[in-house]
């Protein structure tokens, strides 16, 4: 039984003696819940994932990834309401209506939770996606993410915050590791841990969503009248995440808590073997720019070059 | 019966031939699960089993996002 009963009552109304109508039902944690005691839930299960991974205390400057999507608005209110130090990083990635209205919906969302929103424009800094995926040959998707980690590592270290928070939830980091999985991508499954820590001028990023799937984020931004931007990403169509995602939702219909077991399984049982006696590169600097990377001229330097001789940016180190 | 649904920011008309409709038919029409896929009726999140009608706001989120 995946799906609410029909007449089913909170769980945890029930245990106060309270006979509240049940609205979510969570399979594979077996509970029927209320609205105020789902979004309890919620973050409590955010505030235990935090103190389980110990990825940062109420004494760190924490910058959020927003991206105007549900994950990473729902992160950053329950961030702010479990009393953490966090404010939000919105990178324009010139991506037409798509960014211009994802941008408005996380300054609004600053605004309402009173938390400076900081803004670094990719037109200005780079280029626009559409232009850096016309020059390359990679999937939008990989250039985009490798541009966004590079800028967010910079900017935050530039306003002086220890700790970068990212909105990934279950179901990312589940369709990852089966991606992963599927192509034995060794190097990367190394690196697939809640908590990257801070090394060589890289700083402590964390997933504090890595517990919850994506329909309970949906559910918690939808309970607390979060705006977000509703609609993909125009670059995001097919990308092999979705199906991936799809496919596994069809495995945890038929059998709840699968997506969580492949996944805490694979960080308690097979994180550990995969750091053993591995001669893994160390991050070095960037010749030109002097930001860490880990060949002698990292990722966004390229992309400039790249950009540069198609005419579109001139190199700016 | 005809509802009219909000779906990813954009209405969508939709045709189910049954009397009492529930919100599970809604998703079904749309080809989407409840595993990641809810319905919000007048603002309320509502279950599979509830109920709809025509005059209700209907919005239905899929909460799957890829990137």
């Amino acid at each position: 039984m995946s799906k609410l009963r029909k007449g089913a009552r909170c769980q945890i109304c029930k245990t106060k003696g309270e006979t509240k109508k049940a609205v979510v039902y969570l399979p594979h944690h077996r509970l029927s819940l209320c609205k105020e005691h789902y979004i309890q839930w919620f973050e409590k299960r955010v505030e235990k994932t935090i103190k389980e991974f110990k990825m940062f205390s109420k004494k760190d400057k924490v910058l959020v990834a927003v991206s105007g999507g549900k994950d990473s608005l729902a992160l950053w209110n329950a961030l702010v309401k479990l009393g953490y130090d966090a404010d939000g990083f919105y990178i324009d990635l010139g991506i037409d209506d798509y960014s211009q209205q994802s941008k408005e919906l996380a300054q609004q969302f600053a605004q309402r939770v009173g938390r400076p929103l900081h803004i670094v424009s990719l037109k200005e800094e780079l280029a626009p996606i559409p232009e850096v995926d016309r020059i390359t040959n990679k999937p939008a998707c990989s250039s985009c993410g490798a541009i966004k980690r590079y800028y967010m590592n910079r900017e935050a270290k530039k306003l002086g915050y220890s700790i970068i928070a990212t909105g990934h939830n279950l179901d990312d980091e589940v369709a990852v590791l089966f991606g992963n999985t599927l192509h034995w991508n060794i190097h990367y499954l190394k690196k697939q841990y809640p908590v990257l820590m801070e090394e060589k001028g890289f700083i402590r990023k964390v997933k504090p969503l890595c517990k919850i799937t994506e329909k309970e984020a949906a559910l918690y931004t939808v309970f607390n009248e979060i705006e977000y931007i509703e609609y993909e990403c125009p670059f995001s169509e097919g990308a092999s995440s979705i199906e991936y995602k799809e496919l596994l939702s069809k495995l945890e219909e038929q059998h709840p808590g699968t997506k969580l077991q492949f996944y805490t399984g694979f960080l308690k049982k097979m994180y550990p073997l995969l750091q053993e006696k591995t001669e893994e590169s160390q991050p070095t600097v960037c010749k030109l720019c002097g930001e860490p990377s880990f060949t002698d001229i990292c990722s966004v330097c390229k992309l400039k070059e790249k950009l540069s001789k198609s005419g579109n940016v001139s190199v700016n180190h | 019966m005809e509802l009219t649904v909000k779906y990813r920011g954009q209405e969508k008309k939709i045709n189910i031939q049954k009397e009492k409709i529930k919100a599970e038919d809604i998703l079904k029409a749309l080809g989407l699960s409840s595993e990641y896929a809810f319905v919000v009726k007048n603002g309320e999140v509502i279950g599979e089993n509830e109920e709809v009608s025509p005059e209700d706001q209907i919005k239905v989120i899929n909460a799957i996002s890829g990137g």
